[in-house]
């Protein structure tokens, strides 16, 4: 059954659970990946109906007070609950993931005559996981327990009861008589621990894991990467560490249509996605830069509006004193007056920016870095800076181009994001929307908890020395 | 210029000690009078108006022009001066000819970035020439102090001015050579602290001795760390309360006279019978015109609200009436920041916190950083001060304070509410959200 811990687990509890890591593994392998995958369908479309319905809107209000967005934002990231949950999404994702596709995960599949491969669950998968959205929690622990896992999930302060109670379903399923719900309920394990629980330390120093997947940026990454270390067991470390995105805009495609959508991207989840672009790199004159600035604020104004958010009195004055640094500076500030909308659009040449490599404290939301390049030579010097400069803030690099550029450019520009390590290009405007076939930060996820048994049953030697090897 | 813990009441805050001693009020004279600055008209007005007590009785509206016509001459000064506040007034489109209060929000500084040496950028080039001196604030709200310079002509026009504003609200005018006045600090600590500087040079230009209660200790500790700290000076805290000279003026943090009052009344019965014996108090008798003067804020010390500090010291602290009846000792409270030339001044139960009449004290709302007119509304304070010719003087210095309206010259009586909060805790990490976030909280300052 999944425990929600209003109080942290104790270590005996943890040995207890882990005991019966084998036991649930087998169980989750003789359901099959179909089963299990119908399984989280239901609980998707359980989770749907109860947020049609309003039972969930207490969770609304928790999550709204929480993670700070808006009441619009996160009903928005609870209904993409079910969509993460979906059985043909899931299957796709396994699909995409692995060589072989998501029938190796039930028995050998045939790769070359004679070869197979069989991806077999890891064991034992503990998730550390982000607050900004319930999609990577949701998303890393079902792909996990989809892969066969027993799964340990500790979400964020933000968001620890509303994914508590996604995986609850489960059990509510399993109550309706599912055998097979009743299964995945002993391999979802959602608790709650905090940084310096003796419950987690013994899980990342000692506890017999086979995977470790933090989600998350420092000091957090240092903590837990020191910790699993010293764990005898080797469990396998996968970080995805902190990432931003990178809107990208030339002159022909700077119009009102483009603001909006760039809008869109910035006003969705604050940019506290990994995808939101927190930077604006404009290929084109100052003069098409303002107008397109004008257009943009607008489009703030706009779709801004429709996402209403509550910043404390705290979160204003460093805003504000954000502002007014950079104002000092000589950096032209565009900003909005809304209580409730508080959007600011920074401006800059690039030839100025190597001026202003630091700013006073840390950025807020719905904050744009706007940097004008006159070329695409430029472009590369603008990701240059931006690199550099999210070094500083502790952001390890570039997830998502977000990109309006006309069809003239984009293969250019496509050349010169290759060399700059970012991993997603997608439209404008869909920085957030992810499709099953996607990798997350580079690689596919569902290789997070899985490893490949390779099976040859057909000698080979005989056509290698065919093909002239000295072999005796 | 060293930081170092300064122990008050074992209470500890970084102050940062400037080497540097406060000039001498004759030494500010000299140098003020010959000052370049001088030469320019906007310089000369206002440095003949910040002496002026005739300011105290005019209208309200009368001062808002005067003071909206200021504004404009000051913003055309400083375009004048400087190429930084002209490109900064066009960026931010303030016309100096229409300017009015709504433009001081557009060009309020945030105090938060006169930390360290933030304050540089904001200065006059001509100031390079002009002999000064840098205050710091006293480091209670973080370990980065507030640092702010001021040339001699600036300090010559602070002690004109606070000393007709302190006057004002005290209710009269301190004779010179009358009286004695206690300064509960270190003398060290006027080379830094604005307040302290303003009473010390008050003080010399009415020739009233000024006693410091207390000593600036410097030591070393184990492993070479320099550490500070106040102790009280009792013979010098004797000789003011066995002084027979009045007024008695008191000047204190809140926490000190509380601690001091304090003391006197948890003394056991001998006790109080030998200090009076020895010092004439318990109750400590400020004679006529004698007052206790406060300053600073609590220094993050944990003391009762200022209202109860009152109540409780005047069973200690008393004031003598014209006719020579002892009474409780009036209680003044001065909010001056690092950043301010002048300050705002209350008197308790007689008047809330007053500006000097050049002064431009406005308040915004804390989420939109509109104009706050209405009485009673919270916001955030913001002061301009037109006497500050280094620079710009238009700050936010952090505090949330609400006016009501008020027959006094200024039309307006302000009331301090609260520091503003500036953190809240954790906030969601940009880009990935957080994880393991109790180790992502920022402490409230």
């Amino acid at each position: 059954m999944p425990m929600i811990a209003a109080l942290e687990p104790s270590e005996e509890s943890l040995k207890s659970l882990l005991a019966t890591s084998r036991e649930v593994v087998q169980e989750l392998l003789e359901l099959g990946f179909d089963r299990r995958a119908r399984v989280l369908h239901s609980v998707g479309n359980l989770w749907r109906e109860k947020l049609e319905s309003g039972e969930l809107d207490e969770l609304v209000k928790e999550l709204t007070k929480s993670t700070g967005y808006s009441v619009k934002n996160v009903e928005l990231d609870l209904y993409f609950v079910s969509e993460v949950l979906n059985e043909v999404s899931l299957r796709g994702l396994f699909e995409g993931s692995l060589v072989g596709g998501y029938r190796s995960i039930d028995s050998p599949v045939e790769v070359a005559p004679g070869e197979f491969v069989w991806n077999r669950p890891m064991g034992t998968v503990f998730i550390i996981a982000s607050g900004n959205s319930m999609v990577p929690p949701v998303l890393a622990a079902s792909t996990s327990i989809l892969a066969g896992n027993l799964t340990i999930l500790r979400p964020s302060q933000s968001n620890l009861v509303a994914v508590g109670k996604v995986f609850e379903l489960l059990s509510e399923l399993a109550s309706t008589g599912s055998f097979e719900a009743s299964v995945l309920s002993r391999a979802a394990q959602v608790l709650y621990m905090s940084h310096d629980s003796p419950a987690l330390r013994y899980l990342l120093e000692e506890a017999p894991l086979s995977v470790v997947n933090y989600w998350g940026g420092e000091p957090g990454r240092s903590r837990v990467l020191s910790m699993t270390v010293r764990n005898p067991h080797r469990p396998r470390v996968v970080i995805n560490g902190p990432l931003t995105g990178v809107a990208i805009v030339d002159e022909e495609s700077a119009d009102s249509e483009t603001a909006r959508r760039l809008a869109r991207d910035v006003v969705l989840y604050d940019q506290q996605l990994c995808s939101s672009p927190t930077f604006l790199l404009f290929v084109g004159s100052r003069e098409l830069l303002l107008d397109f600035t004008k257009r943009l604020a607008k489009a703030l104004d706009e779709v801004g509006s429709r996402f209403p958010i509550e910043l404390s009195e705290g979160s204003f004055y460093r805003l504000h004193t954000f502002r007014k640094s950079l104002e000092l500076k000589g950096v032209d500030v565009f900003y909005s007056r809304s209580a409730h909308n508080p959007w600011t659009l920074v401006v800059r040449k690039l030839n100025d920016v190597g001026a202003f490599t630091t700013e006073w404290g840390t950025y807020s939301r719905r904050v744009l870095e706007v940097i004008q390049v006159e070329s695409l030579e430029g472009l590369s010097r603008g990701l240059e800076y931006v690199l550099n400069k999210l070094r500083k803030m502790g952001v390890d690099g570039v997830q998502t181009a977000s990109c309006s550029v006309s069809k003239d450019r984009l293969s250019s520009i496509l050349g010169i994001l290759s060399k700059y390590g970012v991993y997603r290009v997608v439209p404008a405007g869909e920085s957030f929307l992810r499709t099953p076939a996607e990798p997350y930060d580079g690689e596919f996820i569902a290789k997070y908890y899985t490893y490949t048994v390779y099976i040859r049953v057909k000698d080979k030697l005989g056509e290698l020395v065919a093909r002239g090897a000295g072999i005796p | 210029m060293k930081n170092v813990y300064i122990k008050l009441f074992n209470i500890k805050w970084v102050a940062s000690l400037s080497e540097k001693d406060l000039p001498t009020l004759d030494e500010i004279h000299k140098y003020s009078t010959k000052s370049k600055l001088l030469e320019d008209p906007y310089v000369k007005k206002v440095w003949d108006l910040s002496g002026d007590p005739d300011l105290f009785s005019k209208s309200p509206d009368y001062l808002a022009k005067l003071r909206r016509d200021l504004l404009r001459e000051s913003l055309r000064f400083f375009i004048r001066k400087s190429r930084f506040y002209a490109d900064l007034m066009e960026r931010l489109e303030v016309d100096p000819g229409a300017a009015e209060v709504e433009d001081l929000v557009k060009l309020a500084v945030p105090s938060e970035l006169l930390r360290g040496e933030g304050y540089r950028r904001l200065l006059i080039e001509d100031v390079l020439e002009e002999p000064g001196h840098v205050f710091s604030s006293s480091g209670t709200s973080s370990s980065i102090p507030v640092r702010v310079y001021r040339t001699y002509l600036e300090l010559a026009m602070m002690v004109k001015a606070n000393t007709r504003l302190f006057e004002y609200v005290y209710g009269g005018t301190l004779k010179e050579g009358r009286g004695i006045a206690l300064f509960l600090a270190a003398k060290e600590l006027r080379n830094q602290l604005n307040f302290v500087a303003f009473v010390d040079l008050a003080l010399q230009g009415k020739k009233i001795p000024l006693v410091y209660g207390m000593d600036l200790v410097v030591g070393t500790g184990e492993g070479g760390s320099k550490w500070t700290k106040l102790v009280p000076n009792k013979n010098r805290v004797l000789e003011f309360l066995k002084s027979k000279e009045e007024p008695k003026l008191f000047f204190t943090a809140p926490a000190g006279v509380y601690l001091l009052s304090k003391q006197m009344i948890e003394m056991n019965s001998l006790k109080r019978v030998i200090y009076r014996l020895a010092t004439g108090a318990p109750p400590v008798d400020l004679g006529r015109g004698g007052v206790v003067v406060t300053g600073g804020g609590s220094k993050g010390m944990d003391v009762p609200p200022y209202a109860d500090i009152v109540s409780y010291s005047r069973k200690v602290f008393k004031a003598r009436n014209e006719r020579g009846d002892l009474v409780d000792a009036p209680f003044m409270d001065v909010l001056g920041m690092t950043e301010t030339l002048t300050a705002l001044i209350d008197k308790y139960g007689v008047m809330n916190k007053v500006p000097h009449p050049l002064q431009e004290v406005f308040i915004v709302d804390p989420k939109t950083y509109k104009i706050v007119n209405e009485p009673g509304k919270e916001g955030i304070l913001g002061i301009y001060d037109p006497l500050a010719v280094s620079w710009l003087e238009v700050f936010l210095p952090g505090d949330i304070v609400k006016f009501y309206e008020s027959g006094r010259y200024y039309g307006r009586e302000l009331v301090y509410v609260r520091r503003l909060t500036k953190e809240e805790g954790w906030d969601l990490q940009r880009a990935c959200g957080g994880t393991i976030e109790e180790m992502m909280r920022r402490g409230s300052s």
